[in-house]
């Protein structure tokens, strides 16, 4: 009775998770709509108007030489009427700012600097002689988290753009990013998409083709369908475009959270429902930029694990947005699916499959149960995924090579039968390590 | 198989997840569908580019080709893009080329008719073909999508029509354009950038009569022109201001030496982005005196208010970075002389 009782707990679970996956991806279908025309409009050539709002990017860089002068080239070569790129060299050893001074004809610059949000010691700001909007801080080690607040410290303009490392930029990025600021004046922040390449190396091909049809299962569209309801918590890595008063308000990022980016969002969310103003938290699907997926099975799993656990400690500093008064129903709800389906989902998951099976080896269930049970979560899971795949087949077809979807769409198949197994038991690692 | 099950529920969950993968399976031939018809229509497009485009960049740098190949039906949005793109950067004797090209194959009648009947895609290219085309029959139809709750082709219906005729543009739909809160102002700013003439005296007139809601909008659309606003205008507007952003979108375009006496009081404003404001503007047409009066706002508690004000100072003729040296070393505040030290070295790099 016991067990027939957790068999049908477990079976109710995976048909709620990916029912609502589902549901998140029609939300998802329903706002592209104007997807057609933005992409007509995205060849036009953009006409500036000298109204569009300024933009501080921020780069921060501790011991990475190798990349910080390419990276930072890249956002100097970026096409948007105004912007400024701050550097943040927190107390890098290796001769980044050496590299960065030489490269960058970088000339020691009187700031006044203003503190807003606290942080590790300035010891210096520097003005690039060759790019008058580039300045770069030279600072105490303080973290990623600290960096940033620093460059939110120095930035000039209203809204501030971070980027994860990894991401490689398209030149128009921001004029994608920021069209939410555009539409209303009430947007606070806006997450911008980033596709997976995809591996051409054919030993590792399938890998990628399965870490793609995952991101685009569980983080680009479930992130669009919550965005439709401003309550997009989770936001994926990638790019952020946020409104810095916004920021400073909600005491910048912490230095104490594992993915300061993501922990961000959520407070933000906390803050603007306490404050009872209209705002909004958009997604833009138009792709940002591009990033690599993971090359092996070691890199993977490492990678699951920390975004776990970065999720985790996030959800866990916020969980106050979910007793919130002033928390709508969209919030409430998206907060209790992210906690249970996310937050605590791989472990669910994990625990599922390996109480079945046992459970169903030493006889303690049926066989029809367990092939009921089989047949939806690995049903469902592949209708999630093939659904996925279709709404990028619509939105942006950026998988364009000879046979491209055929493996994509075997992929999302295959990520049914193990793949995605696999990974819930390594994402619950993340909850207990 | 029902009988398989001890359960009916247990046959009904099995049933769910053979429906699920029956529906995925559905999905997967709709993707593959789909691609094949996007590679199609790559693969036609392709063909249709081969022949139009070496026809419509060679009428660019010569005349007009006397024999016009026929245009397809289902080539015809093929053609809208391609003219569409090749239309932006042309000159102008190569956009008329390209204009006799378009209505000798019947592209103002068919875009008229994607228009009134096409899909979105279609109604966009449509409109911003004929726009380009200054097509006077399209006005009707055009001046009904700029009613459209859709923001992108009602925004792009605006812009054909200025394109068009700005000046009865203008006075038509100036009431909607600061009605439309969807349209934002950096894009209606450049639409409007080339018809500044026609847009001025409806968007000054607007100052005088509307609710204080749109009235912000308009002076922000003033701003972007860098239209003059006659001082009397700008006067009423500074003593009847409803709110503080009606008052700083007054100051951002204020620009007469007769409005000192009015404007003074305001940089010791409560709230700091009239006093960033009103040293902004003093900056711009401050008198001598007015030195003086700017001085005790480097010491602000805001730093934009700061910095906007030590910019100010900089930026008077009659100010020289000598005297503003010095101004810094008699400074008893730091912020203020941190301050001062900044704008000084930003000069010097600029």
């Amino acid at each position: 009775m016991i067990i027939d009782g957790i068999v049908w707990c477990i079976i109710g679970y995976f048909i709620a998770s990916h029912g609502g996956h589902l549901l998140l991806n029609m939300l998802a279908f329903r706002s592209m709509r104007g997807a057609e025309q933005a992409k007509i409009l995205a060849d036009l050539p953009h006409v500036h108007s000298g109204l569009e709002p300024p933009i501080s990017m921020l780069l921060v860089t501790h011991d990475g030489v190798t990349g910080v002068v390419e990276s930072a080239r890249t956002l100097l070569n970026l096409d948007y009427p105004q912007f400024e790129v701050i550097i943040v060299n927190d107390g890098s050893q290796d001769g980044t700012m050496e590299t960065l001074a030489d490269t960058f004809d970088l000339l020691p610059f009187p700031e006044a600097y203003w503190i807003q949000l606290t942080t590790q010691s300035v010891n210096r700001i520097y003005r690039s002689i060759r790019h008058p909007n580039l300045r770069v801080l030279d600072k105490t080690t303080g973290g990623r988290a600290d960096a940033l607040n620093a460059g939110i410290n120095a930035s000039r303009y209203p809204l501030i753009c971070t980027i994860d490392a990894r991401v490689r930029l398209e030149r128009d990025c921001l004029h994608r990013i920021v069209m939410p600021f555009l539409r209303t004046a009430h947007t606070v922040a806006a997450i911008g998409a980033v596709r997976l390449k995809e591996d051409d190396r054919y030993t590792k091909s399938l890998l990628s083709r399965l870490q793609i049809v995952q991101y685009l299962r569980s983080s680009l569209f479930a992130s669009l369908g919550w965005s439709t309801l401003n309550a997009l918590l989770i936001a994926p890595h990638g790019v952020r475009l946020l409104r810095k008063n916004v920021v400073i308000e909600a005491g910048g990022y912490r230095t104490d959270a594992r993915s300061e980016e993501m922990e961000l969002i959520l407070r933000m969310h906390r803050v603007m429902r306490g404050k009872q103003q209209t705002y909004w938290i958009g997604f833009v699907d138009d792709a940002i930029g591009w990033q690599e997926p993971s090359s092996d099975l070691v890199s993977l799993k490492a990678q699951s694990i920390l975004q776990q656990r970065m999720l985790a400690d996030s959800m866990r500093k916020n969980v106050a947005l979910l007793s919130d008064r002033n928390g709508n129903l969209a919030g409430r709800l998206a907060f209790l699916f992210s906690t249970v389906f996310e937050w605590f989902g791989p472990l669910i998951e994990a625990a599922s499959y390996t109480l079945v099976a046992i459970a169903f080896l030493t006889g303690i269930i049926a066989p029809d149960a367990c092939i009921a049970f089989f047949a939806v979560a690995i049903g469902m899971g592949i209708l999630l995924s093939i659904s996925s795949l279709l709404l990028e087949e619509i939105s942006s077809h950026a998988y364009r090579q000879p046979g491209a979807i055929g493996a994509l769409i075997l992929a999302a198949v295959v990520e049914n039968l193990g793949y995605r197994q696999v990974n819930a038991y390594w994402r619950s690692f993340g909850l207990f390590k | 198989m029902t009988i398989f099950f001890s359960n009916p529920y247990l046959a009904v969950v099995f049933w769910i997840g053979v429906g699920a993968t029956i529906l995925a399976a559905l999905l997967a031939v709709t993707i593959v569908y789909l691609r094949i018809a996007v590679t199609r229509s790559s693969r036609e497009e392709s063909d249709f580019l081969s022949i139009w485009r070496p026809l419509l960049l060679s009428s660019l740098h010569s005349s007009v080709p006397a024999v016009l190949p026929t245009l397809d039906v289902g080539h015809r949005l093929y053609f809208l893009k391609l003219w569409n793109d090749l239309m932006r950067a042309a000159p102008n004797q190569a956009a008329v080329n390209l204009t006799v090209i378009a209505y000798a194959i019947g592209c103002d009648q068919f875009s008229r008719r994607f228009l009134r009947l096409g899909d979105r895609v279609e109604c966009l290219l449509a409109t911003l073909v004929l726009g380009q085309l200054r097509d006077q029959a399209a006005w009707d139809l055009l001046v009904t999508q700029t009613l459209s709750s859709d923001s992108i082709t009602s925004i792009h219906a605006f812009q054909a029509l200025v394109q068009i005729d700005a000046e009865a543009a203008a006075q038509q739909l100036t009431p909607l354009l600061l009605a439309r809160n969807d349209w934002s102002i950096a894009q209606t700013a450049a639409i409007l950038q080339s018809a500044q003439s026609a847009f001025m005296y409806p968007l000054i007139d607007a100052t005088l009569e509307i609710k204080s809601a749109h009235l912000i909008r308009t002076l922000r659309l003033i701003e972007s022109l860098r239209l003059s606003l006659p001082q009397s205008a700008v006067l009423r507007l500074l003593d009847n201001a409803q709110s503080t952003e009606a008052l700083i979108g007054t100051l951002r375009i204020a620009n007469d030496v007769s409005l000192l006496a009015n404007v003074r009081p305001y940089l010791q404003h409560k709230d700091w982005r009239v006093r960033v404001q009103t040293a902004k503007l003093l900056g711009r047409i401050g008198e001598h005196s007015d030195v003086n009066r700017l001085i005790p706002l480097l010491a602000d508690v805001e730093w934009w208010v700061r910095y906007r004000t030590a910019q100010a100072l900089a930026g008077m003729s009659f100010f020289s970075n000598t005297e503003l040296e010095l101004l810094r070393n008699n400074l008893s505040d730091r912020f203020a002389r941190d301050m001062l030290s900044h704008v000084l070295a930003e000069r010097a790099a600029s």
